[in-house]
């Protein structure tokens, strides 16, 4: 099951800086992971944790100044994406690998139809006559559930509202049946009686399709009916992976443990106070020696703040960055696993 | 995978407490001004632009004290002097020594701009606070007055008020000041209106804070850079509409001479003397310039959005 | 959009009639008679007493003065004796339309030009070209710069003919020196819009879509950087307009804003109303048209 070609998407060793009057901000630091095909992957982190800086990067869209790679490859379906030239992407972008972005209000061109701009996509990619592309176009807008798709396609984006808006765009982005998809945050900007229809639009087009599906995400509450793997993302940096079920019933980190307890929940006592994790994140321009989280774990070791924890594998397809899994920090690992009020 | 050579002393996998963590952001709170000030330095052209307008108007107060000759001192055997160490700019048809005339004319071209430019503001502002904050009615006959005299171009407002009032320096002040109000009351009717749905305008209502106290508090520190960035490409307008109106002869009259008369002495000399011309465009034109990148950089350092 | 086409022609109308008022009143502002002047003669007086009702009291002057403006009868010059206000806008109109024209279609069109190109090679020569052409534009006077292109195109090296307005070649030097300031402004105002719609979300997601740089500048950037810059169309014509009054003075082009010019030096109070007026006019005119085109081509507006 192991065999390369089943992965869509391989990522070493990634790295990723960007230049400000401040400094360097070294937003993405040493990623390495990979999806095969028709897996769901959930990426969650807070703002700033590198997450959107991964995404953007998958289909080598980061913006070159002022970022810069300086490191690692992106392998999609066997391509170094950030080895190719412009040329070479424009036919990969769209077609093979499509992204949905976040804010639908300002993702489509206010200024053009919304039948041109999905029949955009699909004439860049394909020769078709312009009756198919109109044919195709019709049955995305029916696809995604937009009512009356004839006299809506000659209609500009300003007159849907905010959830019809990103319907449209998750229609362009599977347009061309792309074997990955790419959702940065696909429903944060909308109204959160939207959200579940939208996310629901999205989980079934997934399974309908097989498409392999990378979900960037901060609310780990959001992910748990669709993600086949969870990826925890911190200071730029992976801290823990592993399964859905795993991930949420057996973290094996700190701050993994820290984001599923700041999930509100209905059985929650409402007079209790949020429970938060204490501190911010990190700003990421002077890297600090040992554990990014050292300053906000509840865990916090000695060793924490001298070195940067090792990768360890305390579950089965689990990987964890954290010293609570050195085999000399077996009292301090008991008090974690005691802590986690799962 | 586990971690690197050197192995670890068990020691320090214990638990450490340590600092308590700061829950608010360690960024010092930059104080807004030092903040905009901060973004203005790192603007080039900007900085540059304040230091050739400092330098004119440290020109224009102490050259022709420093100088040796006055406006009005003429000389009927040094006419149409070349410039030279005596006469730095030169002379004029009737002798006089150019270099005096130009910080003169500064000094007159630079006050008109500059006083224009701030009696506007406290019309504009008052205007604009008065129609945001009051609304209705009032606002509605505002911005409708605001709408007609904005149709009808600058230098025809001004020429008319100069030629009713007489041409002469406080006309020519007067001319502006009364009629070029409008675009800064927009912007400022424009800033109470955005502010007066911010939550914390509406929580301090609640909490008594009287509607004075609200204006001098809050809304001046949010209109204020606004307002200075239109002053200051009103002082330009103010500078190129004296200059225009001097170059047709309705602006500063005798004795006073300004930037734009000189400039219309030169063009007529501009054939055999062109020295006469030069450095009268040349001052015009950096100060036009140098208050419009200045104009620039502080719109820049003082948008909300570029702000980290 | 029919009702934003009502909306904008009531205030059009309305700024006019205001206009027409304000300049009555101006006129009567004057310090003393100006009909006393020495130059008028007894002839003329009379004539403008009746034409203007100078015996009657001030309201029904007011009312006198508007029903002519309504049929379009501006009035007689007092430095032009015997000619009406109407005959020299017949006579100069379509002089300063031409040069205005030929300047606001150049300076359109090449600050758009620099505007765009100037965004796309940020840093690279075109965009130093356009800034530096951008800083002359704002900073030197238009007076300035027609006497020194007179000087030098037309003195030193005698290629173009120094002043009036007969045959293409005399039309050169005044259209460009009245189109520079219009053209830097243009160019400054797409630029930052090009710039500012780079960044924009959905042209990030039209390079998702896989278009080339090309594709997504031509179909997505500069049709939405445009539509800001419509809306500084209608300074843009008052800016020709007024840079008129001194590029017909200096080039001495017989157009309206020479006469303006000429009429305010030589204090002809009649003639500066009545050209004041006709500009007001105009002006407002070319506004409100302005607004319809905007409201033509923005879909937001078009379809509500």
């Amino acid at each position: 099951m192991s065999e390369r070609a089943d992965k869509i998407l391989d990522v070493s060793s990634l790295e990723i800086s960007f230049s400000t009057h401040e400094g360097e901000i070294h937003a993405v630091r040493d990623v390495s992971f990979s999806v095969n095909r028709g897996e769901v992957l959930a990426i969650v982190g807070e703002s700033g944790s590198g997450k959107s800086v991964t995404a953007q990067a998958l289909m080598g869209l980061t913006p070159i100044p002022p970022g810069i790679v300086k490191g690692g490859k992106v392998l999609l379906d066997g391509v170094d994406i950030l080895a190719s030239d412009e040329k070479a992407l424009t036919k990969i972008r769209g077609a093979k690998v499509s992204m949905i972005f976040q804010d639908p209000m300002t993702s489509l061109n206010p200024s053009m139809r919304i039948g041109a701009q999905i029949r955009e996509i699909l004439h860049q990619h394909n020769t078709m006559s312009r009756a198919e592309s109109y044919a195709r176009a019709l049955e995305l807008l029916h696809l995604v559930g937009i009512p009356e798709p004839e006299r809506r396609m000659r209609q500009y984006p300003h007159q849907f509202s905010g959830g019809m808006r990103q319907r449209i765009v998750i229609a362009i982005a599977v347009a061309n049946n792309p074997e990955l998809l790419l959702a940065d945050e696909p429903t944060t900007a909308l109204d959160v009686t939207i959200q579940s229809q939208i996310f629901r639009l999205i989980r079934d087009i997934q399974a309908k399709f097989s498409t392999a599906m990378v979900l960037i995400t901060h609310d780990l509450g959001l992910v748990a009916g669709v993600a086949d793997r969870i990826i925890v993302m911190y200071g730029g940096r992976i801290v823990e992976e592993g399964p859905t079920d795993q991930i949420y019933y057996d973290p094996q980190h700190p701050y993994t443990v820290g984001l599923l307890n700041s999930v509100p929940r209905l059985a929650d006592d409402s007079d209790a106070p949020l429970r938060t994790i204490e501190g911010l994140p990190p700003v990421l321009k002077d890297i600090p020696d040992g554990c990014v989280f050292a300053e906000r774990c509840p865990n916090v070791m000695k060793i924490c703040r001298q070195r940067e924890p090792g990768i360890y594998h305390p579950r089965p397809g689990n990987r964890a960055a954290c010293w609570l899994h050195h085999p000399d920090a077996r009292e301090p690992y008991e008090t974690f696993l005691k802590g986690r009020s799962v | 995978m586990t971690d690197a050579a050197e192995p670890i002393p068990p020691e320090l996998f214990v638990p450490d407490p340590g600092q308590p963590v700061q829950s608010l952001s360690t960024a010092e709170p930059q104080e807004f001004w030092a903040d905009v000030w901060r973004r203005f330095r790192g603007n080039r052209a900007a900085m540059a632009s304040l230091s050739v307008l400092i330098l004119l108007a440290l020109l224009a107060i102490f050259a022709p004290i420093l100088s040796h000759y006055s406006i009005a001192q003429t000389d009927l055997f040094n006419t149409y002097k070349r410039p030279s160490f005596v006469h730095f700019f030169g002379t004029d048809g009737l002798g006089r020594d150019v270099w005096t005339q130009v910080w003169m004319g500064a000094r007159i071209s630079l006050t008109v701009g500059l006083t224009a430019a701030l009696i506007q503001m406290l019309i504009g502002v008052v205007i604009g606070c008065i129609s945001g904050l009051y609304g209705g009615r009032v606002d509605m006959f505002l911005m409708r007055t605001v709408d007609i005299m904005i149709a009808i171009p600058f230098l025809i407002w001004v020429s008319l008020v100069v030629i009713v009032l007489k041409p002469g320096i406080v006309s020519i002040i007067l001319a502006f000041a009364l009629t070029q109000w409008t675009e800064i009351a927009r912007l400022v009717r424009g800033e109470v209106l955005k502010l007066q749905n911010t939550e914390f305008v509406i929580a301090s209502q609640s909490m008594g804070a009287g509607s004075w106290r609200l204006i001098v508090r809050h809304f001046f520190p949010n209109i204020l850079p606004v307002v200075i960035v239109a002053v200051t490409f009103q002082i330009t307008n103010a500078i190129f509409g004296e200059a225009f109106l001097s170059y047709i002869g309705l602006g500063i009259q005798e004795p006073l001479t300004s930037w734009g008369k000189l400039v219309a002495a030169g063009v007529r000399e501009m054939r055999g003397n062109p020295y006469m011309l030069i450095f009268p465009a040349i001052a015009i034109s950096l100060t036009m310039l140098a208050l419009q990148l200045i104009g620039d950089g502080l719109r820049d350092a003082t948008d909300p959005k570029l702000r980290q | 959009m029919l009702r934003y086409i009502i909306r904008r022609l009531i205030i059009a109308v309305t700024a006019m009639f205001v206009l027409a008022t304000i300049t009555f009143f101006l006129l009567r502002l004057v310090p003393g008679d100006p009909f006393a002047g020495p130059r008028i003669t007894e002839v003329i007086k009379a004539r403008l007493r009746a034409h203007y009702g100078l015996d009657q009291p001030l309201i029904d002057q007011y009312f006198i003065y508007m029903k002519h403006l309504a049929m379009g009868d501006f009035g007689y010059s007092l430095a032009k004796q015997g000619h009406s206000v109407n005959e020299i806008i017949r006579e100069a109109f379509p002089y300063s339309l031409d040069l205005g024209l030929r300047a606001l279609v150049f300076a359109v069109i090449m600050g758009l030009f620099f505007g765009i190109v100037s965004a796309l090679n940020r840093g690279r020569a075109l965009d130093s070209l356009t800034v530096i052409l951008v800083l002359v534009g704002i900073s030197v006077p238009s007076f300035v710069l027609g006497g020194i292109l007179q000087y030098y195109f037309a003195v030193k090296w005698p290629i173009l003919p120094v002043a009036r307005y007969e045959s293409f070649a005399h039309t050169i030097m005044p259209a460009f020196a009245l189109s520079l300031a219009t053209m830097a402004n243009v160019a400054r105002y797409m630029r930052a819009s090009m710039l500012e719609i780079m960044t924009a979300d959905y042209v990030k997601m039209a390079k998702a879509k896989g278009l080339n740089r090309r594709q997504i500048v031509l179909r997505h950037q500069l049709r939405n950087a445009l539509f800001p810059v419509l809306t500084i169309m209608g300074p843009v014509v008052a800016m020709v307009l007024t840079g008129s009054f001194v590029i017909e003075t200096i080039f001495a082009v017989p157009g309206l804003g020479r006469h303006f010019v000429l009429s305010m030096q030589n204090l002809d109070y009649t003639m500066v109303m009545g050209l004041t007026i006709f500009f007001g006019a105009f002006l407002i005119a070319m506004n409100f048209l302005i607004d319809v085109l905007y409201g033509l081509v923005d879909p937001r507006i078009r379809l509500s």
